[in-house]
């Protein structure tokens, strides 16, 4: 039987989730985006199922990465992918309204699995909207009992996301 | 206005501030400039409940205290000097700012120095510690240091379990935990099975007076494997 583990990536909508996982991905990622209908984000189409890709490690065995869909009305699925998770990347989008708030919605929608695996929040468009600053987010963070690395990233740069998978599998060494 | 700072941010003391009595927009502001100012401070400056190295009080504050702390130096913000101490005229401007912040950490850094201020306890080597918070940009210049906090993120840590799980030398470790403690961002760990003192206000697990649930523990040789495929170097033992 082939032995599957999956890492999940989750964030609002536009955050980059398909593009972070396309970026690491060995196969290109399966995706069920639709016509965006949310004319406040300015996005052709937008995930309404998951995001699905996955590497093969020198074993056989299967990395899947599944990205979730970013509304909090799939939060069911949420927690059916975050069954037997390695972890969690949480992608913030800087540029929205409140990602501050938008961070709460997936602290608390994954607090189970962020418990007992890991976590690392990523945040982008910090080059061009800069405040909240990343001091503000681990903040956030505290208040809820979460310490987990919280940093500016880019995930259309795939060394990037490398370095956030990285980041999360230190936090799983014994 | 002094020149911009030149001092690698990795060489800056790292000293706190709390603020006390100053009204709400003024608190605001005076921690935004201060943030604005960050890169011409000679000292980097982080907000702290309490406990700081600096105390930022309104004129009522000032005016209460019935003795002023020695150790810990207090500044008034107000619209008149109330002939206490050091004092920043309101409304606030940044040359000012940093000139007394420049001062006032020039002065701490010298007393630390002196062993006046208020020193941290210092760190035995198999002691552990628990990170309380993801440490600002400051405390984590150079890249080991992403590394070490990481590896402090979910566990409490001491210089020696530090060592031996990252490539860091002992003093680097040592270093990084000194740099949390100045920070307020360390706090040594319960015993196992304690009870957690201190809870979250608004903690995501279900009683936050007790510890995070253990973490799940992957199949030996996964991370390797993994790291292997994303073309990561081997790192730590697993």
């Amino acid at each position: 039987m082939t032995v599957e583990h999956k890492i999940l990536f989750t964030g609002t909508m536009g955050a980059g989730k398909t593009t972070a996982i396309a970026g690491v991905s060995e196969i290109p990622p399966v995706s069920t985006d639709v016509r965006n209908s949310d004319t406040s984000v300015a996005k052709a189409t937008t995930t309404v199922g998951l995001d699905y890709g996955e590497l093969t490690l020198d074993n056989g065995e299967k990395l899947r990465l599944y990205g979730t869909p970013g509304q909090m009305r799939f939060d069911f699925m949420w927690r059916i992918l975050g069954r037997g998770a390695l972890g969690v990347v949480i992608l913030v989008d800087n540029s929205r309204p409140d990602p501050l708030a938008d961070l709460d919605i997936y602290l608390d929608g994954f607090a189970e699995l962020i418990a007992q695996t890991a976590c690392v929040v990523a945040v982008g468009r910090m080059e061009t909207h800069p405040s909240p600053g990343i001091d503000a987010y681990a903040r956030r963070m505290e208040a809820k009992g979460v310490v987990c690395p919280v940093l500016p990233a880019n995930v259309t740069d795939a060394q990037q996301v490398v370095q956030l998978l990285e980041l999360l599998l230190l936090q799983l060494e014994v | 206005m002094t020149a911009v700072n030149t001092v690698p941010k990795s060489q800056r003391a790292l000293l706190s501030y709390s603020v006390e009595g100053l009204p709400h927009r003024e608190e605001v502001l005076l921690k935004s400039l201060i943030r604005l100012l960050d890169h011409r401070t000679h000292q980097n400056w982080s907000w702290k409940a309490e406990q700081a190295d600096l105390r930022v009080v309104g004129d009522q504050v000032a005016l209460a205290a019935a003795s002023p702390q020695p150790a810990v130096p207090t500044l008034t913000v107000a619209h008149a000097d109330p002939q206490r101490g050091p004092f920043l005229a309101l409304p606030l401007h940044t040359d000012a700012l940093e000139v007394v912040l420049n001062r006032l950490g020039a002065m701490v850094v010298h007393a630390r120095g002196l062993g006046l201020a208020m020193t941290e306890v210092p760190i035995g080597e198999h002691e552990e510690f628990r990170m309380l918070r993801w440490p600002p940009a400051a405390v984590l210049e150079a890249p080991i240091r992403l590394r070490l906090a990481t590896l402090m993120s979910n566990r409490p840590a001491s210089v020696l379990s530090l060592q031996q799980r990252s490539p860091a030398t002992r003093q680097e470790c040592a270093d990084f935990l000194a740099d949390l403690q100045r920070a307020g961002l360390l706090e040594r760990a319960a015993p196992p099975g304690a009870l957690v003192a201190a809870s979250a206000p608004d903690s995501v697990f279900p009683d936050s007076r007790f510890p995070a649930p253990a973490r799940d523990t992957v199949q030996p040789g996964l991370l390797a494997r993994i790291r292997n495929r994303l073309g990561l170097l081997p790192s730590g033992p697993q």
